[in-house]
C-alpha cells in the first residue's frame, strides 16, 4: 500500500505505516471443484502471492498448464484535469505472443453437420468450423470487460478519491484443452488473490467457481451447462456470472448450485492459505 | 442528464420499492415503445431501423457475398459503429463480439448454402446515432444497446432477400461458380415465413435490489447495481447469460435467486417481444419498389 493517504485518515505523508504482518512467501496447493469423492473435476491448482516487487499486490496461478499472473498497481494520484470523487479502474489484460489464442475459440453449437442437408455422410467437419474463432485484440476485451464488470462491484473505489488503481493481467501459458470460459474463471481467481495481497478495501474477499457438465470433449453434447460464478462476502453475493447453457432448465439451476459450492470451497481453501502466510510470518 | 445525488436516491429508493415504481411508469417487464422499419436500404439484402422514445437510433444493413469457404464462423460478420465512439473501443466491439457469437450459435447455417463448396457470407452492419451528448461524464456505460442492436438485427435478418440460385447445387464432382437469376422479383427469403428459425434476441436485464427491470433507461442506468445479457431463442433462455456493467458507479451483487428471477421475466417477455418483431417485419412495405 502506498504510505501517502491522499483522505489523510493516516495522518500526515511521513507517518510509518502499520504493519501486522509481514506476509512471507509461502505456495500452497489447493484441490477445489470436487464434486463426487472418487472423481476429481478439476486439477490441483497452485498459487503464489508477492511474486511482482514493483507491485502493490501481485499472484501467480497456475491450473493444468494454465499459467497467469497478475499485477495490482495503485492507489495512485490520478493527475486528469477532472475531479474523480472516486478511483478510476484501468484493466489490461494480455497473451503471451507465442500462445496460439485460436485455440481459445469461444464455443458455439453450431456446426457443419447442420449444413449437410441432403443427409449424405462424410461431410468434412473441422475443429475449427464449430466454434467461433476471435481475435487476440477481441479476446482482450472481452475479458477485460468481465473483470470491469467483477471489480468495479468489489473493490470500494469511492474511498480512494482523486486516485486510479491498475490490474494488468497476463497470460503466461494456455492448456490447449481449456475453453473460454474455464480460463475467464482461472483469470478471476488470480485476480481475487492478488487484490487480497494488495491490501486494496474491498467489500470481502471473492473467489469464482467453475462448473461444466461433461467433463471431457468427447463426452460433450449440446445439452452441456458450462458456467463460473464469481462470489463475493458469505452472504452469497454474486459479482458476475458467465453461461453456456441450452436452456433455463433444472439441469442449468443444479450446475449454477452447484458451480456456488465450487466457488464457496475454493474460498475456504484461499482463506487457509491465507491464514496460514500470517501464522508462518509470527513463527 | 447526469443525476444529482438527490435525484439518485429518490429513482434508487422507487426502483428497490416491494413495488417498484420506474421513472416512466413502466411495469418491471415493460419495453420503452419503439417504433421499427425494414426494408429501407436500397443497396442492402435487407435493413432495419429502430428507434426508442429517447432518441436512440440503430440502423442495421445486411449485405450478401459469395465465398468458397469451409469455415462456418466466417459466414457471419457483425459490425457495430456507435456515434461519437472510436472504431476500437471496448463498447462497440464487445456488442459485435457479443452478437457474432448469439447469431453463430443457433443460426440456420443451411439457408446460407449455395453448393457444397459455396456459401453466401453475411455482413450486418450496425449504426448506432444520437448518444447522448453527456455520455462520457455520466456512470452509464451504454451496454442496453446490446438489446435495441439486436433487435434490429432481428428485423433485418427477417427482411434480408438473396437472389435465387439458377446454377446446380452439387460441385462435388465438377467444380461450378454459383450462378443467379437476374430478375430481383424472384429473390428468396433468407429466413422464409413457415421457417421455425429466428435469430436470438438479446435482453438486458438491470438489477437493484432485490428487483429485476427489463429494458433500463439511461436515467435508471445510473443507479442500477448490476446487469445481466440473457439471450432469447425458440421460447428458450440461450448463451449468452452473462453479467455486463449498467452503471460505473455504486455497483453491488446480486443473489442467486435475483438471477432467476431476471432469466424468468426473460423467459415470459420473450415471445412477446418476437410475436410483436414477427408482425413488423411481417408489414414490411419494400418503398422503393413502390416507387418505380
Amino acid at each position: 500500500m502506498n504510505v501517502i493517504d491522499r483522505r489523510r485518515n493516516l495522518g500526515p505523508a511521513d507517518a510509518q505505516p502499520l504493519v501486522f504482518a509481514a506476509p512471507t512467501k509461502q505456495q500452497t496447493q489447493s484441490k477445489n471443484n470436487k464434486t463426487s469423492k472418487e472423481e476429481p473435476t478439476s486439477k490441483k491448482v497452485f498459487i503464489e502471492t508477492g511474486t511482482i516487487k514493483t507491485s502493490n499486490g501481485s499472484a501467480y496461478l497456475e491450473h493444468d498448464k494454465t499459467i497467469i499472473m497478475c499485477s495490482i498497481y495503485g492507489p495512485r494520484p490520478n493527475f486528469t484535469r477532472s475531479f474523480n470523487d472516486q478511483a478510476t479502474m484501468k484493466i489490461g489484460v494480455s497473451f503471451a505472443n507465442f500462445i496460439p489464442v485460436e485455440n481459445l475459440s469461444i464455443k458455439s453449437t453450431n456446426s457443419i453437420n447442420n449444413v449437410n442437408n441432403n443427409g449424405e455422410a462424410g461431410a468434412t467437419t473441422s475443429a475449427e468450423s464449430q466454434s467461433l474463432e476471435v481475435s487476440r485484440n477481441e479476446l482482450e476485451q472481452l475479458i477485460q470487460q468481465f473483470c470491469f464488470t467483477n471489480y468495479q462491484n468489489l473493490i470500494l473505489l469511492q474511498n480512494y478519491p482523486k486516485s486510479s488503481l491498475e490490474i494488468m493481467i497476463q497470460v503466461v501459458s494456455l492448456n490447449s484443452q481449456h475453453s473460454f470460459i474455464q480460463l475467464l474463471s482461472d483469470i478471476l481467481n488470480c485476480v481475487n488473490v492478488a487484490l487480497v495481497d494488495s491490501g486494496l478495501q474491498c467489500k470481502s474477499m471473492a473467489s469464482c467457481g467453475y462448473f461444466k457438465s461433461s467433463q471431457s470433449k468427447e463426452q460433450s453434447s449440446k445439452g452441456d451447462v458450462e458456467l463460473l460464478v464469481n462470489m463475493a462476502s458469505d452472504q452469497n453475493e454474486i459479482l458476475g456470472v458467465y453461461c453456456d447453457l441450452n436452456d433455463y432448465d433444472e439441469q442449468f439451476k443444479k450446475g449454477f448450485e452447484q458451480c456456488v459450492e465450487n466457488a464457496k470451497e475454493f474460498k475456504t481453501e484461499l482463506a487457509a492459505y491465507f491464514l496460514g502466510c500470517i501464522a508462518g510470518s509470527n513463527q | 442528464m447526469v443525476l444529482s445525488p438527490a435525484e439518485r436516491s429518490y429513482i434508487y429508493n422507487s426502483l428497490t420499492s416491494q413495488n417498484v415504481a420506474r421513472t416512466d411508469s413502466r411495469k418491471p417487464s415493460q419495453f420503452r415503445p419503439l417504433k421499427a422499419s425494414c426494408s429501407f436500404l436500397p443497396n442492402s439484402n435487407g435493413s432495419s431501423r429502430i428507434y426508442t422514445v429517447d432518441g436512440l437510433e440503430c440502423i442495421t444493413s445486411v449485405k450478401a457475398k459469395v465465398i468458397r469457404t469451409k469455415k462456418l464462423n466466417e459466414l457471419i460478420n457483425v459490425d457495430v459503429e456507435i456515434q461519437g465512439q472510436r472504431d476500437d473501443s471496448p463498447l462497440g466491439q464487445n456488442i459485435a463480439t457479443m452478437l457474432t457469437k448469439s447469431l453463430i450459435d443457433r443460426f440456420d447455417l443451411k439457408s446460407l448454402k449455395l453448393t457444397d463448396k459455396y456459401y453466401f457470407q453475411l455482413y450486418i452492419d450496425i449504426v448506432v446515432l444520437s448518444i447522448p451528448s453527456d455520455f462520457h461524464f455520466s456512470s452509464y456505460t451504454l451496454y442496453s444497446l446490446l438489446s435495441l442492436t439486436s433487435m434490429g438485427v432481428y428485423l433485418a435478418l427477417k427482411s434480408t432477400k438473396l437472389p435465387l440460385l439458377t446454377s446446380t447445387t452439387n460441385d462435388r464432382e465438377i467444380e461450378e461458380e454459383p450462378s443467379f437469376a437476374d430478375d430481383w422479383e424472384l429473390a428468396t427469403p433468407l429466413i422464409p415465413k413457415n421457417s421455425t428459425y429466428s435469430p436470438t434476441l438479446l435482453f438486458v436485464v438491470g438489477i437493484v435490489g432485490q428487483n429485476v427491470i427489463l429494458d433500463p433507461s439511461i436515467e435508471e442506468e445510473q443507479v442500477l447495481e448490476n446487469g445481466l445479457c440473457v439471450g432469447f431463442n425458440d421460447g428458450k433462455i440461450v448463451p449468452p447469460v452473462q453479467s455486463v456493467l449498467l452503471s460505473t458507479s455504486d455497483g453491488k451483487g446480486f443473489y442467486q435467486i435475483t438471477m432467476f428471477k431476471a432469466l424468468d421475466i426473460v423467459k415470459e417477455v420473450g415471445k412477446e417481444v418476437v410475436k410483436a418483431l414477427d408482425i413488423i417485419s411481417e408489414q414490411d412495405v419494400d418503398t422503393f419498389d413502390s416507387i418505380f
